[in-house]
């Protein structure tokens, strides 16, 4: 009704003024199209995402190269990851004497702090303190097969992150570039396989860690 | 009374170079924004520091899910016929696979694209078993290099 009387008052006013209301009433309203377009930018902005991916590269030895590799006893650190996700390290080979202990924070979590990153109770510290002490050390990793696979991603990204700022490290003592390093830090490890007898070794470590109140 | 009507229209402000600015980032969002390719299945990727970026094309995906099933999922240049005509186009082929497989698969997308890259798509609670079986049989296949992908992670490095 109100829209009506409206567009009578309008044609009304035409018949009586011409030229200069006709000019007026070109102008377009362009409300509604500014809200379209204000809508379809907040539905761009919302859905699109620009952290893409990550990708990290995984360089395997070849198969026929696949050789048993000799490392000296005392050069060996051994990190096991459990079924139940949970890590585990020790040096030289497991006796009752020697068995894993339990890494109490395994990965480094969205609180750290640079104290806590080099505690030895979480992975990259233990790496980095057992790689100070002995440059010649030796990381066998043992993952069980119902371990989450995630756990292999940190271990290896750990290691990348150890790799990248020890690199980093040498390069400005050198004052050159991460490119231009003579002798790059690589860190020397392999992925082995989980057998029976790992199996018993962590039953072992377990009972001992529960005897010990860690579990 | 009339001093008041007269700041009233005073307070109009010119939107011209607002609505100017909108379109113009209206334009920017349109023309970046890229959606998802459709997923074999959803999977939900573990996190890293890595720097490394996915390649946008050129790749053979291999989707783990977290029940351990697996998918290869590539990009082809195929003949397809549509309404009687044969058209010349870009297809994505996904097809379910298992261990026995799995090679035979990647290695079928590899002719068909020599410069492909094998991405390994894992969700980070399948099992590491599953992809121990994955990382042995790309080694027995001679494709030792290949990426996994992973989210970022947001934490301090």
């Amino acid at each position: 009704m109100a829209g009506e009387v409206v567009e009578r008052q309008k044609k009304g006013g035409k018949k009586g003024l011409r030229r200069p209301k006709r000019r007026i009433s070109i102008r377009i309203d362009m409300t509604p199209m500014v809200d379209i377009a204000f809508l379809l930018l907040i539905f761009y902005m919302v859905t699109t995402v620009f952290a893409m991916p990550q990708a990290m590269e995984i360089n395997l030895p070849p198969a026929d190269e696949n050789k048993d590799i000799e490392v000296a006893e005392s050069h060996l650190l051994t990190i096991r990851v459990d079924e139940d996700g949970r890590f585990w390290w020790n040096m030289k080979t497991p006796t009752p004497e020697n068995l894993p202990q339990l890494l109490p924070s395994a990965v480094l979590k969205p609180t750290d702090t640079a104290s806590y990153k080099f505690n030895p109770d979480t992975l990259q510290g233990l790496l980095v303190a057992l790689n100070r002490k002995d440059d010649k050390l030796n990381t066998l990793i043992l993952i069980n097969r119902k371990a989450p696979y995630n756990d292999m991603v940190n271990i290896l990204d750990e290691i990348d992150q150890i790799e990248r700022s020890w690199n980093a490290y040498l390069a400005k003592e050198q004052g050159v570039k991460v490119d231009q390093l003579q002798k790059k830090f690589s860190y020397r490890y392999a992925i082995g396989d989980w057998e029976d007898r790992d199996t018993k070794i962590m039953q072992a470590a377990v009972q001992q860690a529960h005897e010990r109140g860690e579990l | 009374m009339s001093t008041k009507k007269k700041r009233r229209i005073a307070v109009r402000i010119d939107m011209t170079p607002m609505v100017d600015i909108a379109f113009l980032l209206l334009i920017f969002y349109m023309a970046t924004t890229q959606f998802k390719p459709p997923e074999a299945r959803a999977v939900d990727l573990p996190e890293s520091h890595s720097q490394i970026k996915l390649p946008d094309k050129d790749v053979i995906n291999v989707t783990l899910t977290k029940l351990d099933s697996m998918y290869v999922d590539y990009v082809e240049k195929a003949d397809i016929e549509i309404n009687g005509e044969i058209v010349n186009t870009t297809v994505r082929r996904v097809r379910k696979v298992d261990l026995y497989n799995l090679a035979a698969e990647i290695n079928r997308a590899r002719a068909k694209n020599r410069k492909a890259l094998v991405v390994v798509k894992a969700d980070k609670g399948a099992s590491f078993g599953a992809m121990q079986d994955i990382m042995k049989q790309m080694q027995e296949n001679h494709l030792e290099r290949f990426l996994i992908l992973t989210d970022k992670e947001t934490t301090a490095s």
